[in-house]
């Protein structure tokens, strides 16, 4: 079964809050079967693009802290197995 | 018998095009999950200040449907007045769609600010599991260890 895999930034439609204009952007992977009767989408936020009335313009990028930290355990966990399993059987020789 | 073939053919095509639009049905509602409005809800005023909430979407979803068309064996004489035919279809299939918030977009006269939105109960949950298990497999080597050492 042929898998699709796709990564792509969509933008949505401009707010006005105010004097100022705000165009939301989202980062959207799907994973699709060829079939297509399986899937998942993972859709995220991403960055908002700020329009000032004098013209400027400024992109704030959308933190997810909860992800960031999530995969900050993960990858210290992993680590941390790492080093005990060095230092574990280090001492045993 | 050509004519007997013909209705067999538009009974199994009638029970495919239901089938098909189950599917596409189901699509639709799935790749929704996937625009930029699920992600961006709506904004809320306050006074001068402007909230956009924000949140991660993970949608899940699979199914499948089949159908069948067919004749039974005919009479003993095969002038098929014993004969009989029918068709059948069915389907099943499941999904989930999970979402949690992500950050607060604030908007005010004077700036426009992302607050992240943290999930201290999923990191810590996480961090437990993850401490158990770093734990865990630290045991298990301090066992394999002293197996090695009775070798």
């Amino acid at each position: 079964m042929t898998e699709l895999i796709r990564t792509e930034t969509k933008t949505g439609e401009t707010i006005n809050a105010g004097d100022v204009k705000i165009t939301p952007f989202s980062k959207s992977t799907s994973i699709l079967s060829k079939g297509k009767n399986t899937g998942l989408i993972w859709n995220r936020p991403d960055s908002i693009l700020v329009q000032r009335p004098d013209g400027s313009e400024q992109v704030i990028p959308v933190i997810d802290v909860t992800r960031k930290t999530l995969w900050a355990i993960m990858g210290l966990s992993a680590l941390a197995i790492m080093l005990l399993a060095i230092f574990t059987f280090k001492k045993s020789k | 018998m050509a004519e007997d073939s013909k209705t067999l053919d538009k009974n199994k095509m009638m029970i495919d095009e239901s089938a098909l639009d189950i599917i596409q049905k189901n699509m639709k509602e799935f790749l929704r999950a996937g625009s930029v409005d699920a992600v961006y809800g709506k904004p809320i005023k306050q006074g001068d200040t402007v909230i956009i909430p924000t949140a991660e979407v993970l949608s899940l979803m699979g199914f499948g449907v089949g159908s069948g068309y067919g004749r039974g064996p005919s009479g003993d004489e095969g002038n098929g007045e014993n004969e009989s035919e029918g068709g059948g279809g069915g389907g099943g299939g499941g999904g989930r769609i999970l979402s949690r918030p992500a950050a607060v977009v604030i908007v005010t006269s004077q700036e426009v600010r992302v607050e992240p939105v943290m999930d201290v109960t999923k990191i810590g949950l996480a961090a437990l599991t993850a401490g158990g298990f770093v734990l865990g497999m630290f045991f298990r080597m301090l066992s394999a260890r002293s197996a090695l050492k009775d070798m």
